[in-house]
């Protein structure tokens, strides 16, 4: 019969956990569409997937259509406003929200215009050349282009989960509202719903 | 006299030319068709606070809630029971010696049952007291243990 003495016995596992330790971290490049679900988690298959009901909704529906009607061709100017994210995992919306932007920007049939802090940084750049650039370059004030529309949003998620078993399900709203009637305009939804088994 | 009718006339241009600067903003305050005549109460307010207003936008304000997932939790309640570990390992520890920081107000666990340290479950709710055993840093009883060993095999 084989027979293993202490010391060799030690030595295998101290071996084992130094090739462990040694082992090196493998990282491939995968293409950003492939879905890799790992933890049951928001991933970027899920920011993706969003994204890409949202753009197809949000410029496919009614109110665009209506108000170039409405406006004699002009097309209708976009701020985006504040997203809550009131579901269970950190989620930051501006991973499919720039891709809308993104597509709203390249097929030009929606105008965007900047808010939050980035307004604040092009204001101050505004207010520094007033002192600071030629006159005839400077940009001037109250000239900026008012939105017609402002994009808002929420997550929200719903987690069933029993031992090793757990539903997750995600909804994500968008929508769009006429800034001078508070007309709500356009809403569009994404909802995943994952099965995740330990 | 002379001097006030010339204050006189003063005020009376300066409020004229105050006059005639507000009259583009008041021209530009006529209502416009089923607009409401009280906008203006709602515009002041609004404008005060602007800036706290569109500080948000194109941002996402985190809500989040802590969503019961039940080998998370099992995975926290493991982890809870190691800390409680450590945490009644070191009360172990430290309980012993006077102005130990496990006594109550300061003052020395000299007698046994009184003053000893007892450790609360945390969120279980539970209380135990626990008798002390074998302290590797007791120093009486490593003594004690080293002189038995010297006697036994010497």
């Amino acid at each position: 019969m084989f027979k293993m003495n202490a010391p060799a016995l030690v030595g295998i596992l101290m071996s084992a956990a130094l090739i462990q330790g040694c082992a090196p971290r493998q990282v491939t490049r995968v293409d950003e569409k492939q879905q890799i679900d790992i933890s049951g988690r928001w991933n970027n298959t899920d920011s993706r997937l969003t994204a890409e009901e949202m753009i197809a909704s949000a410029l496919g529906e009614n109110w665009l259509s209506e108000f170039t009607q409405q406006h004699a061709g002009k097309k209708p100017v976009v701020i985006v406003g504040m997203v809550a994210n009131k579901s269970h995992e950190h989620i930051d919306a501006e991973t499919f929200i720039k891709d809308m932007e993104r597509t709203f920007v390249t097929t030009q049939k929606v105008r965007l215009v900047q808010g939050g802090a980035k307004r604040e940084e092009l204001r101050g750049e505004r207010a520094d050349q007033q002192k600071n650039a030629s006159v005839s370059t400077m940009k001037k004030w109250g000239l900026e282009v008012g939105a017609d529309y402002m994009l808002q949003g929420s997550i929200n998620s719903i987690v069933d989960s029993h031992k090793r078993q757990m539903v997750v399900y995600y909804q994500v709203d968008l929508e769009l509202t006429d800034l001078q009637s508070n007309e709500v305009k356009w809403i569009g939804n994404k909802k995943i719903a994952k099965y995740v088994k330990n | 006299m002379r001097y006030c009718t010339s204050k006189h006339r003063f005020r009376a241009a300066f409020a004229a030319c105050l006059l005639v600067m507000a009259m583009p903003a008041m021209a530009q305050q006529k209502l416009l068709p089923d607009q409401n005549p009280r906008y203006m109460e709602s515009m002041q307010l609004y404008l005060i606070n602007e800036d706290s207003l569109t500080a948000r936008e194109g941002t996402t304000v985190q809500q989040t809630y802590k969503a019961y997932q039940f080998m998370e939790a099992k995975m926290e309640r493991r982890e809870q029971r190691r800390q409680d570990r450590r945490e009644r390992r070191r009360a172990y520890a430290y309980g012993y010696g006077w102005g130990s920081s496990w006594d109550t107000w300061g003052y020395p666990a000299y007698t046994y049952g009184y003053g000893y340290p007892s450790y609360s479950f945390g969120h279980y709710g539970h209380r135990h007291n626990y008798s002390p055993g074998f302290q590797w840093y007791d120093l009486a009883t490593v003594t004690a243990l080293a002189m038995g060993t010297y006697l036994l095999f010497r």
